[in-house]
């Protein structure tokens, strides 16, 4: 009852503030266009409004923000629902609060798929590495996973441990196979760079379309999950005790957990510290307790990273800096601060 | 119903046995105890029934049932556990803690019904737990801890309560306070209880039946009486120790007087199995024991003899005793550590008998001693014999530790016993401290 009222609050102010922010942001750019117009623009979309708008706004702002800014924006919220999704599940499946989306092999498997596209766009077929560079991501996030996975598996049971350190050592050997790859192919080393620091520059509706049912469906499947997660920071034996299957939920969890960060990784690149930094956050102010968690961290990843790359579009414009370099320098001294706070504990660790 | 029927069990980690043909069956209502050493298996067994580990051969059945033809849940339902406690660093309130033991009576999309928290409520209430209910868990002391950990137990409703070792990190008062928890769960709401116990007079004051654990085998099964015997706690635990009942409570309690390693080598040291060595063990130990050992007889008695012997037992000397009435508190130390003993009957004097077979131990001693015992009709004989080692030339050591109870306080024969020690006075030497007498028996070794 209580925790029922909690979950409403919580969850419904996150949403009002999430639609704030993405007109927020969309109307932040190098062209100022005033917030008013970017609702009356949204709007005037949507096929039941669209009515009663009135179309008084420039006709550049419309292409600015519905085929621009928007599409950056809403990936951008995908993106840090799901990054942030999927790293408050790894810390409450690690037990370990260094832990984020990346920490079993995503990161590393994704560059190296990334890396190998470029590589055979380059010097091969000289074919658009648009398309196949995500798809090449993509599945080798998924691979990577899926070898740390089998090394760390002993007698049909993961360890957590074991596949913490088997996530280090695959992470190691396939950033190093990438940097082979950069250096003996690859002469434009920035369509790598795309990869291994994350930004949201590329977007279109076209990758919204691609990764948002995976996103969605992967977070409702984790969120059916949380109460057992709860469960299990008590230790893999109580929860066993309590009914939990542990092995099951476990294989679940990491199985989602990573498919929808290669689908955030596959059209965004890599995007740190917004799977580590938010859960944190978010566990100081709505407790441990990953029914809220999971969902209000998701919310709070999505409006973090959006303003992240509202400032990398105005920082220096009209470049547009990765908004992965935004999120490190915001994030590093927030976790250095964290670190600070001994008192601060995470789910269980 | 709650019958859990054990049948051939056997468990290996990696190949080692871990637990071998284990076979017990209990039945609902029962308040079992599981003893045994570190490593014997004991908490692996409960595992096993948890469905926790998979146990490679055997059945373990829950009313008849096979418990690996149950869901991980539905094992939940019916068996809670217990667990050490220990480290607490989650940011969950007591409640919400309790209320974890609702998961598997719940469904995943539904909230928590107006009945689980009634029987969340009515759990924390048993267990003394309701007015803390909306303190985070860290902030709790290790007793209150372990009471919120029954409280979700019992939030499980389970028809068996597994206790792992529940009262390991407590104090007395709390171990007390537990187990009268779970002993009033078992006799009020009829909950069948199976629990690892560390330590054996708990287990002892609160199980009515023991099932005892060694190198992965089941020993014993059955009651206080029949487990907790000093051959089986010797060969168990590796400990030589008294058995009694305590006279208030008349609960048994188990009071070790040495580990077995020490007896042992006291009992190498101890004339026959050295000269002759008979046991392997005995040649090996040979060796490190000293070529000529002085053997020491001593006349004692009304537990004037046991601290003496237990610390002559600790140094590896070779003694004897005699003669000590059955029912004496040193003839209970004495055959408690292995020590060769002229018995006599309880309350009798001693014997003719059992007089010529204590002057044959004394003759056969190097050194006498005689402690500050009380001498009355019916150990006079003992004097004698302590008369007849001065006679004989034996050295002959009067230990007297305590001062202001010298031989007229304990002489209970109208002065015939003062008249002899006078004598023995002037001949013997006097010793008053135990490292003393200690000193002079092992110098002159």
């Amino acid at each position: 009852m209580n925790y029922k009222r909690k979950w409403i609050i919580t969850i419904v102010s996150l949403i009002i503030l999430l639609i704030f922010s993405i007109a927020g942001c969309t109307s932040v750019g190098p062209v100022y266009i005033p917030f008013t117009d970017v609702f009356k623009i949204i709007l005037s979309r949507l096929f039941f409004f669209h009515s009663y708008i009135e179309t008084d706004y420039e006709e550049a702002w419309y292409i600015i923000i519905w085929d621009i800014r928007l599409p950056q924006v809403i990936l951008g919220v995908l993106v840090g629902v799901a990054l942030s999704c999927a790293g408050t599940t790894m810390q409450g499946l690690f037990k370990n609060p260094l832990a984020d989306p990346f920490i079993i092999g995503v990161s590393a498997g994704a560059a190296l798929g990334a890396a190998v596209a470029v590589t055979i766009g380059e010097s091969y077929f000289s074919v658009d590495t648009f398309f196949l560079a995500p798809l090449l991501s993509f599945i080798s996030a998924l691979l990577s996973v899926y070898l740390v996975y089998n090394i760390a598996r002993t007698q049909g049971r993961i360890s957590v441990n074991n596949l913490l350190l088997a996530g280090i050592a695959v992470n190691f050997f396939l950033s190093a196979l990438t940097s082979l790859l950069i250096y003996i192919y690859i002469t434009d080393a920035r369509s790598v760079m795309h990869w291994l620091i994350g930004s949201l520059g590329a977007s279109s509706w076209n990758d919204i379309k691609l990764v948002a049912p995976i996103i969605i469906i992967g977070i409702a499947v984790l969120m059916v999950y949380s109460k057992d997660l709860n469960i299990m920071l008590l230790g893999e034996e109580t929860a066993i005790n309590l009914g939990v299957n542990v092995e099951r939920v476990k294989k679940i969890m990491l199985f989602f957990a990573t498919l929808i960060t290669a689908a955030a990784v596959s059209v965004s690149g890599i995007i740190g510290f917004v799977g580590l930094m938010i859960p944190h956050i978010m566990r100081l102010i709505v407790g441990p307790d990953h029914r809220i968690l999971l969902p209000a961290s998701a919310l709070a990843g999505g409006i973090f990273l959006i303003w992240c790359d509202a400032i990398a579009r105005i920082a220096i414009p009209p470049a547009q800096i990765p908004v992965a370099l935004i999120t490190a320098i915001i994030g590093g001294p927030f976790f250095i601060y964290l670190l600070w706070r001994r008192k601060y504990k995470t789910g269980g660790g | 119903m709650a019958d859990l029927a054990v049948t051939n069990l056997s468990f290996s980690y990696d190949r080692t046995r871990v637990l071998k043909d284990i076979d017990f069956k209990i039945k609902s209502g029962e308040l079992v105890g599981i003893i045994g050493p570190n490593g014997s298996g004991k908490t692996t067994l409960l595992r096993c029934i948890t469905n926790t580990l998979p146990f490679s051969e055997g059945t373990i059945t829950l009313d008849g049932v096979n418990i690996r033809s149950y869901t991980t849940r539905d094992i939940a339902k019916h068996i809670a556990v217990v667990p050490q406690g220990g480290s607490i660093e989650f940011g969950f309130s007591v409640k919400e803690i309790v209320l974890m033991g609702r998961h598997p009576h719940q469904g995943k999309f539904t909230f928590e019904t107006k009945e689980d928290f009634q029987i969340v409520e009515s759990s924390m209430k048993i267990t003394r737990v309701e007015k803390f209910k909306d303190k985070m868990v860290q902030q709790l002391s290790g007793g209150e801890f372990q009471r919120v950990l029954i409280a979700r137990a019992l939030a499980q409703r389970p028809e068996i309560l597994l206790l792992d070792e529940p009262t390991t990190h407590l104090d007395i008062s709390h171990q007390l306070e537990i187990m009268d928890i779970m002993s009033s769960l078992n006799s009020e709401k009829g909950i069948t209880i199976l629990g690892v116990f560390h330590d054996l007079n708990l287990a002892a004051r609160y199980c009515r039946r023991l099932l005892m654990i060694h190198r992965g085998r089941l020993v014993a099964d059955g009651s206080l009486e029949d487990v907790l015997t000093p051959a089986n706690l010797s060969r168990v635990f590796n400990i030589n120790s008294i058995v009694r009942r305590n006279p208030i409570t008349n609960n048994l309690f188990i009071d070790p007087i040495s580990t077995l390693a020490a007896v042992r080598s006291s009992r190498i040291t101890y004339g026959l199995d050295v000269e002759n060595g008979i046991s392997q063990a005995g040649k090996e130990q040979k060796i490190k024991s000293k070529p000529k050992l002085k053997k020491i007889h001593i006349i004692c008695g009304a537990g004037t003899g046991s601290s003496l012997m237990k610390k002559l037992v600790d140094e590896d000397l070779a003694i004897t005793a005699g003669v000590l009435n059955v029912l004496d508190q040193d003839h209970q130390s004495a055959e408690a550590l292995k020590i060769p003993t002229v018995s006599e009957a309880a309350f009798s004097p001693i014997s003719k008998k059992s007089h010529k077979m204590n002057l044959e131990l004394v003759d056969n001693a190097d050194v006498v001693i005689l402690t500050d015992v009380p001498f009355g009709t019916a150990n006079r004989l003992n004097l004698q014999a302590v008369e007849h080692a001065a006679e004989k030339g034996k050295p002959v050591i009067i230990y007297e530790p305590r001062k202001k109870h010298d031989i007229n306080k304990r002489d209970f024969t109208q002065g015939w016993a003062t008249k002899k020690y006078k004598e023995l006075y002037s001949s013997s030497k006097i010793v008053h401290s135990l490292e003393n007498l200690v000193k002079i028996l092992t110098r002159s070794k």
